[in-house]
């Protein structure tokens, strides 16, 4: 059989700098980006479109409607964390997500395009990011 | 090589590709955000590329990505886009870093890498970058250590295969 011949490289001194330089890239990106701190509202757009602003002290479900008005989430507020609990996508991940309430934190939901935010009084993160 | 035996070989490793990705969805994940995945369906990916060549690699590629969304339901929806942009930077770097004469394991953590980049852009673009920015240091460090992992894991196989085909 007329395989090209497999040419078994060993890892070497170049490719382990790319490594590392992706490491060390990861790790500054990563104090850059995640300024975690005590949130207070959570945000929640769907299609890049701001659906509402919820405080996180008190508890409420939300139902989450997309733009043709039918249910496709359900999001339940308790003891100052957000989560997802009904969704209609299909592997579930937002649910999996759990509970979170520290602002910077997301649920993403990529079927549905939902995504919550957990932001400060300040809407800080708007202010650093977009 | 006889076109029986390409067609033979490249059937294969796009059915190893589809029930890894299947096997990939049902297994519960045991990383801090549910939305990684280790990439088990890669391997056959990188077998391809070895075995065969570059152009295969890309038909099993866009191929699993294809198959799996007629099997189960999203054909052409937002989850599918994001998917096939994910698996063309995938091929993209792969033959980026066959360019540069890069080991089997950099390969795939080249490949990994690139899957989740075009993930990341098509999410950034359509949700909003602050999202996508936010993921970006779990991206980076993910890709780095399933992408080594899948590569060993695909090198020794290769050596295997190599010796009875």
């Amino acid at each position: 059989m007329n395989i090209p011949k497999i040419t078994f490289i060993k890892i070497n001194k170049r490719e382990i700098i790319i490594i590392i330089a992706l490491l060390i890239l990861a790790f500054a990106s990563y104090f850059i980006i995640n300024n975690k701190g005590p949130g207070a509202k959570a945000q929640i757009e769907v299609a890049q479109n701001l659906y509402g602003t919820y405080d996180l002290s008190k508890d409420q479900d939300i139902i989450i409607k997309d733009s043709k008005g039918q249910i496709i989430m359900t999001a339940k507020i308790s003891n100052g964390t957000i989560r997802v609990i009904t969704s209609t996508c299909r592997d579930k991940i937002c649910i999996k997500e759990g509970a979170i309430d520290l602002s910077g934190q997301t649920i993403v939901c990529l079927p549905n395009k939902v995504v919550i935010t957990v932001i400060n009084d300040n809407n800080q993160i708007d202010g650093v990011l977009k | 090589m006889k076109r029986q035996r390409y067609i033979v070989i490249i059937g294969v490793l796009l059915a190893l590709s589809l029930i890894f990705a299947y096997i990939e969805m049902i297994l519960p994940s045991f990383l801090p955000n549910p939305a990684f995945k280790i990439g088990l369906s890669q391997i056959p990916i990188l077998l391809t590329f070895y075995l065969l060549d570059l152009k295969s690699a890309t038909a099993v590629s866009t191929g699993k990505v294809l198959m799996m969304s007629l099997l189960f339901g999203y054909f052409l929806t937002y989850i599918f886009f994001v998917n096939i942009a994910g698996a063309v930077f995938s091929i993209i770097f792969i033959g980026f870093s066959q360019y540069l004469k890069f080991s089997i394991p950099m390969t795939s953590l080249m490949s990994s890498l690139g899957h989740n980049l075009g993930q990341f852009l098509i999410i950034g673009y359509t949700l909003g970058w602050n999202i996508a920015l936010f993921y970006l240091p779990f991206i980076l460090v993910f890709s780095v250590l399933f992408g080594l992992i899948i590569g060993f894991i695909s090198k020794s196989l290769l050596l295997k295969i190599e010796k009875r085909l």
